[in-house]
Protein backbone atom coordinates (compact mmCIF):
# COMPACT_ATOMS: atom_id res chain seq x y z
CA UNK A 1 0.00 0.00 0.00
CA UNK A 2 0.73 3.06 -0.26
CA UNK A 3 -0.29 6.59 0.54
CA UNK A 4 0.21 9.76 -0.31
CA UNK A 5 -1.97 12.56 -1.51
CA UNK A 6 -2.32 14.19 -5.53
CA UNK A 7 1.26 15.36 -6.74
CA UNK A 8 -0.25 17.06 -9.31
CA UNK A 9 -3.00 18.80 -7.98
CA UNK A 10 -0.61 19.65 -5.53
CA UNK A 11 1.98 21.64 -8.01
CA UNK A 12 -0.53 23.22 -9.68
CA UNK A 13 -2.12 24.16 -6.51
CA UNK A 14 1.30 25.43 -4.68
CA UNK A 15 1.88 27.30 -7.96
CA UNK A 16 -1.32 29.42 -8.27
CA UNK A 17 -0.69 29.94 -4.15
CA UNK A 18 2.73 31.32 -5.14
CA UNK A 19 1.54 33.73 -8.06
CA UNK A 20 -1.36 34.77 -5.94
CA UNK A 21 0.90 35.54 -2.83
CA UNK A 22 3.23 37.52 -5.03
CA UNK A 23 0.35 39.35 -6.83
CA UNK A 24 -1.02 40.17 -3.23
CA UNK A 25 2.50 41.30 -1.92
CA UNK A 26 3.28 43.17 -5.35
CA UNK A 27 0.11 45.20 -5.31
CA UNK A 28 0.01 45.72 -1.46
CA UNK A 29 3.42 47.69 -1.76
CA UNK A 30 5.29 44.68 -0.26
CA UNK A 31 7.55 43.61 -2.81
CA UNK A 32 9.12 46.13 -5.66
CA UNK A 33 8.73 45.44 -9.03
CA UNK A 34 12.39 44.04 -9.43
CA UNK A 35 11.94 41.52 -5.93
CA UNK A 36 13.53 38.49 -7.18
CA UNK A 37 10.94 37.27 -4.57
CA UNK A 38 8.31 37.43 -7.20
CA UNK A 39 9.99 35.05 -9.19
CA UNK A 40 11.19 32.51 -6.35
CA UNK A 41 7.95 32.26 -4.72
CA UNK A 42 5.79 31.00 -7.07
CA UNK A 43 8.82 28.19 -8.07
CA UNK A 44 9.17 27.94 -4.50
CA UNK A 45 5.49 27.11 -3.77
CA UNK A 46 5.47 24.60 -6.70
CA UNK A 47 8.25 22.22 -5.28
CA UNK A 48 6.52 22.72 -1.96
CA UNK A 49 3.12 21.90 -3.50
CA UNK A 50 4.34 18.84 -5.04
CA UNK A 51 6.07 17.75 -1.43
CA UNK A 52 3.05 18.60 0.54
CA UNK A 53 1.00 16.43 -1.42
CA UNK A 54 3.30 13.41 -1.16
CA UNK A 55 3.49 13.66 2.54
CA UNK A 56 0.00 14.13 2.61
CA UNK A 57 -0.83 14.96 6.50
CA UNK A 58 -4.23 15.75 6.22
CA UNK A 59 -6.65 13.16 7.11
CA UNK A 60 -6.67 9.18 8.14
CA UNK A 61 -3.33 7.28 6.97
CA UNK A 62 -4.53 4.02 7.85
CA UNK A 63 -6.23 1.86 4.99
CA UNK A 64 -10.79 1.42 4.81
CA UNK A 65 -11.54 -1.12 5.92
CA UNK A 66 -11.25 -4.35 3.68
CA UNK A 67 -8.02 -3.10 2.44
CA UNK A 68 -5.59 -6.49 1.46
CA UNK A 69 -1.92 -5.97 1.57
CA UNK A 70 -0.03 -7.09 -1.65
CA UNK A 71 1.08 -11.40 -0.71
CA UNK A 72 4.46 -11.34 0.27
CA UNK B 1 0.36 51.15 -24.65
CA UNK B 2 1.61 54.19 -26.05
CA UNK B 3 -0.60 56.22 -23.69
CA UNK B 4 0.65 54.01 -20.83
CA UNK B 5 4.11 54.53 -21.25
CA UNK B 6 3.57 58.67 -21.83
CA UNK B 7 1.60 58.41 -18.71
CA UNK B 8 4.61 56.33 -16.76
CA UNK B 9 6.95 58.47 -18.54
CA UNK B 10 5.39 61.58 -17.30
CA UNK B 11 5.37 60.17 -13.91
CA UNK B 12 8.86 59.41 -13.80
CA UNK B 13 10.36 62.70 -15.44
CA UNK B 14 8.17 64.24 -12.46
CA UNK B 15 8.70 61.38 -9.67
CA UNK B 16 12.50 61.20 -10.52
CA UNK B 17 12.02 64.66 -10.75
CA UNK B 18 14.21 67.35 -12.11
CA UNK B 19 14.01 70.11 -9.92
CA UNK B 20 15.37 73.45 -8.70
CA UNK B 21 13.03 72.80 -5.29
CA UNK B 22 15.28 73.11 -2.11
CA UNK B 23 16.79 70.08 -1.08
CA UNK B 24 17.11 68.04 2.80
CA UNK B 25 20.56 67.75 3.33
CA UNK B 26 22.82 65.07 0.61
CA UNK B 27 19.33 64.10 -0.80
CA UNK B 28 19.75 63.17 -4.28
CA UNK B 29 18.29 60.40 -6.53
CA UNK B 30 21.03 61.16 -9.45
CA UNK B 31 24.69 60.18 -9.83
CA UNK B 32 26.79 61.94 -9.68
CA UNK B 33 24.62 64.29 -7.17
CA UNK B 34 23.26 67.43 -8.99
CA UNK B 35 24.70 66.72 -12.43
CA UNK B 36 21.18 66.22 -13.21
CA UNK B 37 18.26 67.92 -11.78
CA UNK B 38 14.13 67.50 -12.17
CA UNK B 39 11.37 69.02 -10.46
CA UNK B 40 7.28 67.98 -10.60
CA UNK B 41 4.37 70.11 -9.50
CA UNK B 42 0.83 68.27 -9.52
CA UNK B 43 -1.28 71.32 -10.26
CA UNK B 44 -4.42 69.26 -9.09
CA UNK B 45 -3.17 67.77 -6.15
CA UNK B 46 -0.92 70.72 -5.40
CA UNK B 47 2.25 67.85 -4.61
CA UNK B 48 5.93 69.16 -5.70
CA UNK B 49 8.67 66.90 -5.70
CA UNK B 50 12.32 67.08 -6.72
CA UNK B 51 15.31 64.87 -7.73
CA UNK B 52 17.31 66.62 -5.03
CA UNK B 53 14.62 66.31 -2.22
CA UNK B 54 14.75 62.09 -2.46
CA UNK B 55 17.26 59.46 -2.17
CA UNK B 56 16.88 56.60 -4.49
CA UNK B 57 15.39 54.05 -1.56
CA UNK B 58 12.33 56.64 -1.30
CA UNK B 59 8.71 55.41 -2.46
CA UNK B 60 7.33 58.60 -4.10
CA UNK B 61 3.73 58.23 -4.33
CA UNK B 62 1.96 60.26 -6.98
CA UNK B 63 -1.90 60.42 -8.05
CA UNK B 64 -3.35 58.03 -10.60
CA UNK B 65 -4.67 61.59 -12.63
CA UNK B 66 -3.41 64.69 -12.70
CA UNK B 67 -1.70 67.27 -14.78
CA UNK B 68 2.19 67.74 -13.99
CA UNK B 69 4.60 70.98 -14.73
CA UNK B 70 7.84 69.48 -15.40
CA UNK B 71 11.08 71.40 -15.84
CA UNK B 72 14.82 69.09 -15.98
CA UNK B 73 17.82 70.73 -16.45
CA UNK B 74 21.88 69.76 -16.98
CA UNK B 75 24.32 71.43 -14.13
CA UNK B 76 25.25 74.77 -14.68
CA UNK B 77 21.90 75.44 -16.91
CA UNK B 78 18.99 77.67 -16.31
CA UNK B 79 15.75 77.02 -18.17
CA UNK B 80 15.17 78.08 -21.51
CA UNK B 81 19.29 77.89 -21.98
CA UNK B 82 20.78 76.59 -25.08
CA UNK B 83 24.34 75.43 -25.73
CA UNK B 84 26.80 73.65 -28.45
CA UNK B 85 24.80 71.05 -30.54
CA UNK B 86 25.24 67.34 -29.32
CA UNK B 87 24.61 63.95 -29.73
CA UNK B 88 22.23 63.03 -26.52
CA UNK B 89 20.60 59.67 -25.67
CA UNK B 90 18.89 58.00 -22.45
CA UNK B 91 15.97 55.81 -21.44
CA UNK B 92 14.09 55.17 -18.57
CA UNK B 93 12.97 51.68 -17.35
CA UNK B 94 11.09 49.96 -15.22
CA UNK B 95 13.30 47.26 -13.30
CA UNK B 96 11.94 44.26 -13.43
CA UNK B 97 12.82 40.76 -11.35
CA UNK B 98 14.82 39.73 -14.09
CA UNK B 99 15.97 42.18 -16.72
CA UNK B 100 13.68 45.45 -16.96
CA UNK B 101 11.18 47.03 -19.93
CA UNK B 102 12.00 50.53 -21.49
CA UNK B 103 9.30 53.15 -21.09
CA UNK B 104 11.03 55.83 -23.03
CA UNK B 105 14.03 56.71 -24.63
CA UNK B 106 15.78 59.13 -26.75
CA UNK B 107 18.45 60.31 -28.59
CA UNK B 108 19.36 62.86 -31.76
CA UNK B 109 20.69 65.83 -31.51
CA UNK B 110 19.91 68.61 -29.79
CA UNK B 111 21.12 72.44 -28.41
CA UNK B 112 18.56 72.52 -25.39
CA UNK B 113 20.21 71.98 -21.67
CA UNK B 114 17.38 72.80 -19.84
CA UNK B 115 13.75 71.70 -20.53
CA UNK B 116 10.32 72.38 -18.94
CA UNK B 117 6.66 71.51 -20.07
CA UNK B 118 3.29 70.32 -18.65
CA UNK B 119 1.86 66.85 -19.16
CA UNK B 120 -1.83 65.51 -18.37
CA UNK B 121 -1.84 61.61 -17.74
CA UNK B 122 -4.56 59.03 -16.71
CA UNK B 123 -2.87 55.82 -15.18
CA UNK B 124 -4.59 52.87 -15.33
CA UNK B 125 -5.97 51.86 -11.98
CA UNK B 126 -4.39 48.35 -12.35
CA UNK B 127 -0.97 50.22 -10.96
CA UNK B 128 -2.52 51.64 -8.21
CA UNK B 129 -0.74 50.71 -4.92
CA UNK B 130 2.44 49.11 -6.96
CA UNK B 131 5.84 49.99 -5.84
CA UNK B 132 7.76 51.05 -9.02
CA UNK B 133 11.22 50.50 -9.31
CA UNK B 134 12.53 52.97 -12.44
CA UNK B 135 15.90 53.56 -13.00
CA UNK B 136 16.95 56.26 -15.68
CA UNK B 137 20.41 57.66 -17.85
CA UNK B 138 21.14 60.53 -19.93
CA UNK B 139 24.30 60.50 -22.08
CA UNK B 140 25.98 63.44 -24.11
CA UNK B 141 28.23 62.88 -27.17
CA UNK B 142 28.93 59.16 -25.85
CA UNK B 143 29.66 60.00 -21.89
CA UNK B 144 27.12 59.25 -19.25
CA UNK B 145 26.00 62.00 -17.85
CA UNK B 146 23.89 61.08 -14.92
CA UNK B 147 22.27 58.30 -13.83
CA UNK B 148 19.91 57.50 -11.47
CA UNK B 149 16.83 55.48 -9.62
CA UNK B 150 14.12 56.29 -7.55
CA UNK B 151 10.83 53.94 -6.33
CA UNK B 152 7.71 55.08 -7.25
CA UNK B 153 3.43 54.27 -6.45
CA UNK B 154 0.47 55.43 -7.64
CA UNK B 155 -1.87 56.70 -5.07
CA UNK B 156 -4.71 53.96 -4.65
CA UNK B 157 -5.42 50.35 -4.04
CA UNK B 158 -5.61 48.06 -7.37
CA UNK B 159 -8.51 45.91 -8.29
CA UNK B 160 -5.32 43.47 -8.74
CA UNK B 161 -5.47 42.35 -4.56
CA UNK B 162 -9.06 40.67 -5.12
CA UNK B 163 -7.50 38.72 -8.15
CA UNK B 164 -4.71 38.10 -5.81
CA UNK B 165 -6.69 37.34 -2.75
CA UNK B 166 -8.67 34.95 -4.87
CA UNK B 167 -6.45 32.74 -6.71
CA UNK B 168 -4.91 32.27 -2.99
CA UNK B 169 -8.49 31.37 -1.74
CA UNK B 170 -8.68 28.80 -4.79
CA UNK B 171 -5.19 27.32 -4.58
CA UNK B 172 -5.50 27.16 -0.88
CA UNK B 173 -8.52 24.50 -1.19
CA UNK B 174 -6.48 22.92 -3.94
CA UNK B 175 -3.73 22.33 -2.03
CA UNK B 176 -6.34 21.36 1.29
CA UNK B 177 -7.77 17.98 -1.47
CA UNK B 178 -3.66 17.51 -2.55
CA UNK B 179 -2.49 17.16 1.00
CA UNK B 180 -5.24 14.20 1.99
CA UNK B 181 -3.97 10.81 1.64
CA UNK B 182 -5.33 8.58 -1.01
CA UNK B 183 -4.84 5.02 -0.61
CA UNK B 184 -4.18 3.07 -3.75
CA UNK B 185 -3.50 -0.95 -4.35
CA UNK B 186 -0.42 -1.54 -5.60
CA UNK B 187 -1.23 -5.48 -5.70
CA UNK B 188 -4.60 -6.42 -4.40
CA UNK B 189 -5.25 -10.21 -3.80
CA UNK B 190 -7.38 -10.60 -6.28
CA UNK B 191 -5.09 -9.78 -8.81
CA UNK B 192 -2.88 -12.90 -8.85
CA UNK B 193 -5.98 -14.83 -7.39
CA UNK B 194 -8.73 -14.84 -9.67
CA UNK B 195 -11.81 -16.27 -9.00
Amino acid sequence: MRVRGRPILGAFGGLLFGLGLSLVLLTTGVLATNSILLVILPIALLVLGIVWAIIAPLGPRTPPAGWRERPS
Amino acid sequence: MAKLRQGLLAAVVIAAGMGIAPASAGADVTTPPGECVATGHWLNSGQTESSTAHNPSDVIKIPAKDTVQWAGNIKGYALGSQGPRRQISGSVELDLPIGSATIDSWGKSSVRYANTGQHKYDLPSLLKGIKMKLHGHHSENGKLVCSGSVYMEISGTSPLVWGGVGLLVISGGMLFFAGRPVFRKLWAFEDVNPG
